[in-house]
């Protein structure tokens, strides 16, 4: 299944116009004195220049979409962190979709460079689909134990943290949401993510 | 139980599963490798013959 392609113009106007407003909350930050606003919009605002820099850098052109996939996990993530995972009740949602679904791309590009680089492993695109599950639901794992760590660190501390948990329901909820975006990764991901393996898959040969 | 306490009990059993989880990859990396050394010297020796 391919999902209508942005060209490379969209996709840098719209990062551009992410960025700016990822300078805009970083500079809130800075002048009323919020130090929640300047951590996580820098590194906001850093992630958002790994896709162009992977490809001026390390010659790794990534999909348009996949570059704006990024952006966009990370820049609603940043905007939550500012103030809408308080106002907006389903914000939480949509970010950890997003992230899981980003993780989920990665797991998958990882299982199918390995699928094309050995010949003698060969993973059928119906035990992807279990693997990208597995994946996203094990990080899912090591995500709220992370949110948990944090919490005590709060609490010992009394330092406020970016993240923080709220109760047993939203941990189920949160876990729901990944695997909701795992679920998008493993239907669409093969026509996307194909060409990144493949990538990725060459330079694994030229290590060899 | 209170959902906090519920959250907190969940996260416990998180830690051991991702234990377990660590063990499980550390014993089934060891034993792949061995069983891969033990082809890799199967094969040389029928090679050899």
């Amino acid at each position: 299944m391919i999902l209508p392609r942005p060209s490379v113009r969209s996709q840098r106007r719209l990062t551009r116009g992410m960025q700016v407003i990822l300078v805009g909350i970083v500079a809130y930050g800075v002048v009323f004195g919020a130090p929640k606003a300047i951590t996580n919009g820098s590194m906001g605002l850093l992630i958002t220049f790994v896709p162009a820099l992977l490809e001026r850098k390390y010659d790794f052109p990534l999909d348009p979409w996949l570059g704006l996939w990024i952006t966009l996990a990370v820049f609603l993530h940043t905007l939550g962190s500012a103030g809408l995972y308080a106002q907006i009740d389903g914000w939480d949602h949509i970010t950890h979709a997003m992230s899981a679904s980003l993780i989920a791309g990665v797991g998958y590009t990882f299982v199918r460079a390995v699928d094309l680089h050995n010949d003698e492993i060969h993973i059928p695109t119906r035990f992807a689909f279990v693997v990208i599950l597995l994946v996203v639901m094990s990080f899912g794992v090591i995500w709220e134990l992370f949110e948990f760590g944090l919490d005590i660190v709060a609490d010992t501390t009394g330092i406020s943290m970016p993240l923080a948990q709220h109760g047993l329901d939203d941990t189920v909820r949160d876990m729901l949401f990944n695997t909701f975006g795992a679920v998008l990764v493993a239907t669409f991901g093969q026509a996307h993510l194909l060409g990144v393996a493949e990538t990725v898959k060459d330079r694994l040969a030229t290590a060899d | 139980m209170t959902q906090e306490a519920a959250n907190a009990a969940l996260m416990g059993e998180f830690i051991w599963v991702t234990l377990a989880g660590l063990a499980a990859g550390v014993l089934f990396d060891a034993y792949f490798r061995g069983r891969g050394r033990q082809l890799r010297r199967r094969l040389r020796a029928v090679v050899r013959r």
